[in-house]
C-alpha cells in the first residue's frame, strides 16, 4: 500500500507545475476543431491574455489595450538587442490568448498596436474541441 | 522528570511506520488537490507585416478573398459575406458551414498553390462581434477535419494566409 502511495506521489509531483505560466486560466479560449499544439513552438514569443472585456492581464493588473504600450516597447527593445547581439534575423512572435466573448475589434486593435511596435508574427490561440 | 533509560549496546531502533504513512497521505492529498488538468491549446498563425503605402509595388497575382462578418446588437453573428455576396444560413453554424464550403470550392478551383503562395483571406469583422465567431471563420477558412477511417481524422488544409484589416469603429 505504501509503495502505491509513493507511486502516486511521484506521479503528481512530476505533473504539477508551481511556476506561474504565461497562460491565464481564467480566460475561456474560443473552441476550434483544428486547434492542435504546434509541432515547433515559436523560437521567441510572449503572450498577451485578453479577457472578455478586452482588457489585458499583465503582472497581476488589468490594463486597457493602450496601456500595454510600455511593455510592448520594452519587448521591442529586447528583441532588437537580441538580434544585434546574436546577429540573427529571428522574429519575436506574439501569442494572443483572447476570451471567446471578447469583442473582435479589441483583438484587432491589439494586433494593430503590436504591428506599430514592429511585431508581425501572431499566433491566435484556441482551445481544442472536445468531442 | 522521567527519562528513558539509555539502553544497552544491543538496543534496536525501530522505524515508526504509522506517522510516515500519515505524512505520505498528507502529501498525496496535497498534490491531488493542486493538480489541474490543462486543456490542449492550438495556434492559428497570422503574419501581418506593416506595409507602407509609399513602398507599394504591384505583387504577383494572388487570389484575395474578403470575408465580412456582421454582428447583431448582442455581438452574435448576424451575417457572413464572401466578396460582398451574402452567404445562406439562418444560424451562425449554418453560415460558417456555408463559408467553409465556399472556401473549399475556391481552393478546389484555383488550387492551393505552392507553399506560401496560396489564396489570401482577409477577415473583416464588426467591432463588437464575439471573438468566438471570428475564430470559427478562421477555422472554416483554414481547413476541415475529414474522416479517413472510422475514428481517424485528417486535416485538409484550405487557406494558409489569413490577415485582418484595421479594426472598424465601434458602433455606439
Amino acid at each position: 500500500m505504501i509503495d502505491m502511495a509513493f507511486q502516486l506521489i511521484a506521479f503528481f509531483m512530476v505533473l504539477i507545475n508551481f511556476s506561474e505560466t504565461a497562460a491565464d486560466q481564467q480566460i475561456k479560449l474560443p473552441v476550434s476543431e483544428l486547434a492542435r499544439p504546434a509541432d515547433e513552438p515559436p523560437e521567441r514569443s510572449f503572450t498577451l491574455n485578453l479577457n472578455q472585456d478586452g482588457r489585458i492581464r499583465h503582472l497581476g493588473q488589468l490594463l486597457e489595450i493602450e496601456e500595454i504600450r510600455p511593455y510592448l516597447t520594452a519587448e521591442q527593445r529586447a528583441a532588437r538587442t537580441r538580434r544585434l547581439a546574436l546577429g540573427t534575423d529571428e522574429k519575436t512572435s506574439v501569442i494572443i490568448r483572447s476570451d471567446a466573448a471578447c469583442p473582435s475589434g479589441k483583438v484587432q486593435q491589439l494586433m494593430q498596436l503590436c504591428q506599430q511596435h514592429g511585431f508581425e508574427s501572431f499566433h491566435l490561440r484556441a482551445q481544442e474541441r472536445e468531442d | 522528570m522521567r527519562f528513558r533509560g539509555t539502553g544497552g549496546a544491543g538496543e534496536k531502533i525501530e522505524l515508526q511506520m504509522t506517522p510516515m504513512i500519515d505524512v505520505v497521505f498528507q502529501l498525496l492529498i496535497f498534490f491531488m488537490l493542486t493538480f489541474k488538468l490543462a486543456v490542449p491549446e492550438g495556434d492559428f498563425y497570422v503574419n501581418m507585416p506593416l506595409v507602407s503605402a509609399a513602398a507599394g509595388q504591384p505583387e504577383e497575382f494572388q487570389q484575395e478573398i474578403e470575408v465580412r462578418l456582421r454582428a447583431d446588437a448582442q455581438g452574435m453573428l448576424a451575417g457572413v459575406l464572401l466578396n460582398d455576396r451574402p452567404l445562406p444560413g439562418g444560424t451562425a453554424e449554418e453560415m460558417i458551414d456555408a463559408l467553409r464550403n465556399e472556401i473549399r470550392g475556391i481552393v478546389a478551383l484555383f488550387g492551393p498553390g505552392a507553399p506560401g503562395e496560396g489564396p489570401e483571406v482577409q477577415i473583416d469583422a464588426d467591432y463588437h462581434l464575439r471573438y468566438q465567431y471570428t475564430m470559427s471563420a478562421i477555422t472554416a477558412c483554414s481547413g476541415q477535419l475529414v474522416e479517413i477511417a472510422p475514428g481517424r481524422f485528417e486535416v485538409v488544409k484550405f487557406v494558409e494566409k489569413i490577415t485582418f484589416p484595421p479594426p472598424r469603429e465601434p458602433v455606439p
